[in-house]
C-alpha cells in the first residue's frame, strides 16, 4: 500500500535524482539520419518538478522516451549520460532497465484513451502495473488498484475498477492513468503532455492532483509540455528546448521574468495574456529546422530576430554553447559574448 | 453480462429474419432460373405431355407461393412429395427428394456432411496455426530476412490455386513417393475403426492444399494487423509499466491484433462448411461440395437448392458467431 515518503537526508542536495549530460539521440531513416536530440542537459532534484517546454519536434518526447529506456533495442542511437540516482540508464541493459521501468521511473501520456488497452478493465491495467514489480496475488493487486483509484479522486473506485477505459470521461481516464503510473511509487514521473487532450477546467484539476500526489509521495516530475501556462502553475524549474537542445534553463520565476534566449522570449510573447486583451498574439515566424540536415550555426538563427546584434554572422557559422549564469544559462551568442541584450519585451 | 444477453437476443432475431429472406431468394432463383426442373426430371425421350406430367409430379403446377410454403413446411414437419396417386412420404426435416435417386435430400446431405466436416476441421486448425504464427513472427521481425522469407512464401501460396497444389501433392506424395494413401471414402471421423491416425493421414493432403492457400492470406492479415497494433500507444504504456517485450506482445498485442483474424476465420469456416468444392473434387471426397457439383451437373434441383440454402445458413450462422466472439473480445462492441 502506498505511503508517505520522506526524502533521504543522507543523500541531500549534493546528488540530484536525475542528471542528463550531453544526450544525443538520432534515428536512421530512409531520408537520412534524423537528429532528434542534440546535446540535452537537465538536472532534477528529488521531489522537484521540471518543465520541458518546446514546440512539436523540439525533442521533448524523444528525450522522455530515452529516459524510460524505450529506445533500447531499437534503431535509435543514444549517446551521453542519463544519471538516475547515480546510475547511467543509457549504459543499463534491457533487463535491468525493465526492472526499473514502472517501478522507479513511470510515465503518463497525452491521450489516456489510446494509451490504455481498450479491452482490459481499468482496474486490471492498474493491477498489472503493480504485479509486474510486486509478487502478490491478482486479488491483492486489484485491492491496491482500487485503493489507488480512490487516491486519484475517482468516486466509487471499487465499481469503476471493473469498467473499461471507454466508459470513463477524459479527465477520469487521465486520473486512472496517473493511478497506473504511481501505483509502484516511482521516484520519477515523466508526464508527457498530460493535460493537452483535456478541457481547460479538467486540466487544472489534473495538475492539482499531480501536485498533491507529488507532495504526498515525494516523486520528482518531468513535465513535458508546450503550454507555458501549465509550466507556470506547477514547475520549479524550466528547460526550454529547441531543435533537440536545451536552449535555456533556470528557475521558473527567472525564466518567466527574464527570458534570455530569443526563442524563449518569443515563446512567452506568443502566449495569450488576459491583461493585454486588445493586443494580437505574436507568433514566432518560420519553422523549426529540419532534423535531418542541421545548420552549421545556431539552430534558431533562421527564425531569430536578433541575429543582427551578433557580429561576423556568428549565428550562422558557429553553434553556441550554454553560457551565462550557472543558475540560468542560455544557448545564445549574445550570452556567450556578453553582448548587451535588447530589452526582452 | 447483461448487455451481452441483449446483444445476442437482438442478433439472433435478426438472423432468423435473414434466413427466411435467404430461403425465399434461393427458392426464387431456382423457380425462375433458366433450368426447367420438369424437363430435367422427365429424362431422355421427352414429349410435352410427359413434361406436363412431371410438372404435376413436382408440384410445379401450383402457384409459386403455395410451392414455397409447402417446401418450407418440410422444415417443421414431414410432408408428402410427388404426383397425386404416387405420393411418397418425406420425413422431417424434409428438403424434397432427389430427382436422381428419389432419396430424401436430408439423407444425402447427412451422408455428405461428415466428409466436409473432416476436411474443414483439419484445414482450419492447420492454416490458423501456421498463418497466425508466421504472420506474428513476420511482424516482429519486420524488414529482416525472416519477414521477407515469410512474406515471399505467402505471395507464392496465395497465388497457388487448389487444383495446382492438390494435383502436385497427389503427384508427389501419393503417386511418386507413395508415403500417403489415396483418399478413401471409408473414413469419416477420427473416432472410427481406423482411429485418429487413419483419419489424419486420409485427410492430410486436402488439409495441406487448403492450408497453403488460406494460411497465405492469414499471414498477410495477421502481419499487417500486428504491425499496426505494435505501434499503438497502449503497447508503449505496457512497456513503460515494465512488462517485457514478449509479455507485451502476448498479453496486450495478441488480443487487439488478432481480432480481425477472428472475423476472417469465422467467415471462412462458414464458407468451408458449405463445401470445399474444388478440394473435394480433386481429392474425390464425397462431401457437400462434391455432392453439389454432381447434383448440378445432373440437374438434380432439390439437392442443389438444399445445399445452396445450407451454405447460406452456415455463412449467416458464422457471422453471428463472429459478432458474438467480437463482443466478448472487445467490450466497446457490446455498447454499440
Amino acid at each position: 500500500m502506498p505511503h508517505e515518503k520522506t526524502p533521504d537526508p543522507s543523500r541531500g542536495a549534493a546528488e540530484p535524482l536525475l542528471r542528463i549530460r550531453d544526450l544525443h539521440v538520432s534515428f536512421p531513416t530512409d531520408d537520412g539520419t534524423v537528429h532528434a536530440v542534440n546535446g540535452m542537459d537537465l538536472t532534477l532534484g528529488r521531489g522537484e518538478t521540471v518543465g520541458l517546454v518546446g514546440e512539436s519536434g523540439s525533442g521533448k518526447t524523444v528525450t522522455s522516451q530515452a529516459l524510460m529506456g524505450l529506445l533500447k533495442e531499437t534503431r535509435a542511437s543514444v549517446t551521453g549520460e542519463i544519471l538516475f540516482d547515480g546510475t547511467d540508464l543509457n549504459a543499463l541493459d534491457e533487463d535491468r532497465m525493465r526492472a526499473w521501468r514502472g517501478k522507479k521511473i513511470a510515465m503518463i501520456f497525452q491521450d489516456p484513451l489510446s494509451a490504455m488497452h481498450p479491452f482490459h478493465t481499468v482496474g486490471a491495467q492498474i493491477a498489472e502495473a503493480y504485479r509486474v514489480h510486486n509478487k502478490v496475488s491478482r486479488k491483492a493487486a486489484t485491492a491496491v488498484a482500487v485503493d489507488m483509484l480512490g487516491r486519484v479522486g475517482i468516486p466509487d473506485p471499487k465499481r469503476r475498477a471493473a469498467a473499461h477505459p471507454h466508459e470513463f470521461s477524459g479527465g477520469m481516464r487521465q486520473r486512472a492513468m496517473i493511478a497506473m503510473a504511481l501505483v509502484c511509487e516511482p521516484e520519477l514521473l515523466i508526464a508527457d503532455e498530460p493535460t493537452t487532450a483535456l478541457d481547460v477546467t479538467v486540466q487544472a484539476q489534473i495538475l492539482d492532483l499531480l501536485g498533491d500526489l507529488q507532495r504526498e509521495t515525494g516523486t520528482a516530475v518531468v513535465l513535458v509540455t508546450h503550454d507555458l501556462g501549465v509550466v507556470a502553475e506547477v514547475c520549479h524549474q524550466v528547460v526550454v528546448m529547441y531543435g533537440g537542445q536545451c536552449v535555456e534553463r533556470g528557475a521558473m520565476r527567472d525564466v518567466f521574468r527574464d527570458p534570455r534566449h530569443p526563442y524563449a522570449q518569443g515563446l512567452l510573447a506568443s502566449m495569450p495574456s488576459l491583461a493585454d486583451t486588445a493586443g494580437r498574439l505574436t507568433p514566432i515566424p518560420g519553422f523549426p529546422p529540419s532534423l535531418t540536415t542541421l545548420p552549421a550555426g545556431c539552430l534558431f538563427a533562421d527564425r531569430c530576430p536578433q541575429t543582427h546584434l551578433v557580429p561576423d554572422d556568428l549565428c550562422r557559422s558557429a553553434r553556441p554553447e550554454l553560457a551565462g549564469s550557472a543558475a540560468h544559462p542560455s544557448r545564445c551568442h549574445q550570452e556567450v559574448h556578453a553582448i548587451q541584450r535588447e530589452a526582452a519585451r | 453480462m447483461n448487455s451481452m444477453t441483449t446483444f445476442l437476443v437482438r442478433r439472433l432475431t435478426a438472423t432468423v429474419g435473414l434466413l427466411i429472406v435467404i430461403s425465399f431468394v434461393t427458392f426464387c432463383l431456382f423457380q425462375f432460373g433458366p433450368a426447367d426442373p420438369a424437363a430435367a426430371a422427365c429424362g431422355q425421350e421427352c414429349t410435352p405431355e410427359r413434361v406436363a406430367e412431371a410438372r404435376v409430379a413436382l408440384g410445379m403446377d401450383k402457384p409459386f407461393l403455395t410451392q414455397y410454403f409447402s417446401y418450407m413446411s418440410g422444415l417443421f414437419d414431414s410432408r408428402t412429395v410427388g404426383a397425386p396417386g404416387a405420393q411418397t412420404l418425406c420425413d422431417w426435416p424434409c428438403l424434397g427428394k432427389s430427382f436422381q435417386t428419389n432419396e430424401d435430400v436430408t439423407t444425402i446431405i447427412e451422408r455428405a456432411l461428415p466428409y466436409t466436416l473432416s476436411v474443414a476441421v483439419g484445414a482450419v486448425v492447420l492454416w490458423t496455426v501456421a498463418g497466425v504464427t508466421l504472420g506474428t513472427l513476420a511482424a516482429l521481425r519486420k524488414g529482416k530476412t525472416t519477414d521477407k522469407l515469410i512474406v515471399g512464401a505467402a505471395s507464392v501460396g496465395v497465388s497457388l490455386p487448389i487444383p495446382v497444389t492438390g494435383l502436385l501433392l497427389l503427384l508427389v506424395f501419393v503417386s511418386t513417393l507413395d508415403v500417403l494413401p489415396f483418399t478413401t471414402n471409408a473414413i469419416t471421423s477420427p473416432f472410427g475403426p481406423e482411429g485418429f491416425d487413419g483419419w489424419f493421414l486420409n485427410y492430410l493432403l486436402p488439409w495441406v492444399a487448403l492450408a497453403v492457400l488460406f494460411s497465405a492470406q492469414y499471414i498477410r492479415v495477421t502481419r499487417s494487423n500486428m504491425l499496426e497494433t505494435l505501434g499503438e500507444d497502449f503497447m508503449r504504456t505496457a512497456r513503460s509499466k515494465g512488462l517485457s517485450r514478449t509479455k507485451t506482445v502476448v498479453r496486450h498485442g495478441a488480443r487487439a491484433g488478432l481480432t480481425p483474424v477472428v472475423t476472417m476465420l469465422g467467415l471462412d469456416i462458414g464458407l468451408l462448411l458449405g463445401g470445399a468444392v474444388l478440394t473435394e473434387q480433386i481429392f474425390s471426397v464425397p462431401g457437400v461440395g462434391f455432392t453439389a457439383v454432381h447434383a448440378a451437373q445432373m440437374g438434380d434441383l432439390p439437392v442443389t437448392m438444399a445445399i445452396t440454402m445450407l451454405a447460406a445458413f452456415f455463412i449467416i450462422v458464422a457471422n453471428v458467431v463472429v459478432d458474438a466472439v467480437y463482443a466478448v473480445i472487445d467490450p466497446r462492441v457490446r455498447a454499440a
